[in-house]
C-alpha cells in the first residue's frame, strides 16, 4: 500500500516538474524573442537614395527638352502622352511622377505635362500644395525640389519648371 | 530509501540536462539570427546595388563602369542587370531583390578578371 502511494506521489511530482519545465522553456523563449526584437530594431537600416534619383531625373528631363537653352513648341508632346519614354527614351521610370510646367515670361503658363503612376495621387496633392510641400520636404525623401530653368521658347523669354516625386 | 534518493537525483539531473539543451537551442537560434543581422550582408548588398544603380542613372553613352569584385562591402560573386533592376550578389548573401535604375541607354556587363565592367551604349 505504501509503495503504491509513493508511486502515485512520484508520478504526480513528475507531471508537475514537466509543467514547470514547459513554462520555463516558454519564458526563456519569450526573453530570447525580446532580445532579438531589440537587436533587430537596433540594427535596422534604411538606405534611401530617392532624393538623388529625383535630382538625376530632373536633369535628364531638362536636357531632353532643351540642350542648348532653346525650345520649339512644335516639338513638345501632347498632355497625357508618355513623354519620358516616347520623347526622352528613358526606360524604367515607372516609379516616378514628373510634372513639367512651360511658361512664357510675359503671358505665363501655356502647357503642363504630367506623367506618373495613378497611385501617386496623394503625393501629387502634397506636391501641388506648396506650403505643405515646403514644410514636409525635409522629412519626406523622394520629394525633389522643383527646378526652374530659363529658356528661349520659340524665340521668346520663358522658363520650364520640372518637379519629380519618386515612389519607394 | 537509497534507491529513491538515487532515482530522484537522476530525475533532477535528467530534467536539468533537457532544460539546458532546450534553452541552449533557443538562444543558439536567436544568436545566429542576431549574428546574421550584425554582419549586415544585406545592408552591404543593398548599398552596392544603390551605388551601381545611381551610377547607371547618371551615366552617359561611351562610359565604362568598373565594379571591383573585392571591395569594402564584401566580395561580389555576381552582378546582373535585368528588367531595369541591378542585382549584386555579395558572398554570404545569395538572394537579392535588386534595385531599379532608369536610363535611356543600353547596358552590357562583362566579367573581366577582378572586375565587372558595365558598358553604357547608345
Amino acid at each position: 500500500m505504501k509503495i503504491k502511494n509513493n508511486f502515485s506521489k512520484g508520478k504526480r511530482g513528475a507531471t508537475g516538474e514537466a509543467i514547470v519545465t514547459i513554462w520555463r522553456v516558454i519564458l526563456v523563449g519569450i526573453i530570447a524573442f525580446f532580445i532579438f526584437g531589440i537587436s533587430a530594431f537596433t540594427y535596422s537600416y534604411s538606405i534611401d537614395v530617392r532624393d538623388m534619383e529625383g535630382a538625376i531625373m530632373i536633369k535628364k528631363v531638362v536636357n531632353c527638352f532643351s540642350q542648348d537653352g532653346t525650345l520649339k513648341t512644335s516639338s513638345l508632346p501632347k498632355n497625357g502622352e508618355e513623354f519620358l519614354f516616347n520623347k526622352c527614351k528613358i526606360k524604367g521610370a515607372e516609379r516616378f511622377f514628373v510634372k513639367i510646367q512651360f511658361n512664357y515670361t510675359e503671358s505665363g503658363e501655356f502647357l503642363v505635362l504630367e506623367q506618373g503612376e495613378g497611385d501617386l495621387e496623394w503625393t501629387k496633392k502634397i506636391y501641388e500644395d506648396e506650403d505643405l510641400t515646403n514644410s514636409i520636404r525635409e522629412f519626406r525623401p523622394g520629394v525633389s525640389k522643383p527646378l526652374t530653368v530659363p529658356l528661349l521658347i520659340d524665340g521668346k523669354d520663358g522658363k520650364i519648371t520640372v518637379g519629380v516625386l519618386v515612389n519607394p | 530509501m537509497k534507491n529513491f534518493l538515487k532515482n530522484k537525483r537522476a530525475g533532477i539531473l535528467h530534467q536539468a540536462v533537457i532544460q539546458i539543451i532546450l534553452i541552449g537551442l533557443i538562444f543558439g537560434l536567436f544568436f545566429a539570427a542576431i549574428n546574421l543581422r550584425v554582419q549586415s550582408r544585406d545592408v552591404k548588398q543593398g548599398l552596392l546595388e544603390r551605388q551601381v544603380a545611381l551610377i547607371i542613372d547618371s551615366a552617359s553613352p561611351g562610359m565604362e563602369i568598373s565594379v571591383y569584385k573585392k571591395n569594402a562591402n564584401g566580395y561580389i560573386n555576381n552582378l546582373e542587370i535585368k528588367e531595369n533592376r541591378v542585382y549584386v550578389y555579395v558572398e554570404g548573401a545569395p538572394y537579392s531583390n535588386g534595385y531599379p535604375y532608369f536610363t535611356e541607354y543600353n547596358l552590357k556587363i562583362e566579367d573581366v578578371g577582378r572586375t565587372f565592367i558595365i558598358k553604357v551604349e547608345k
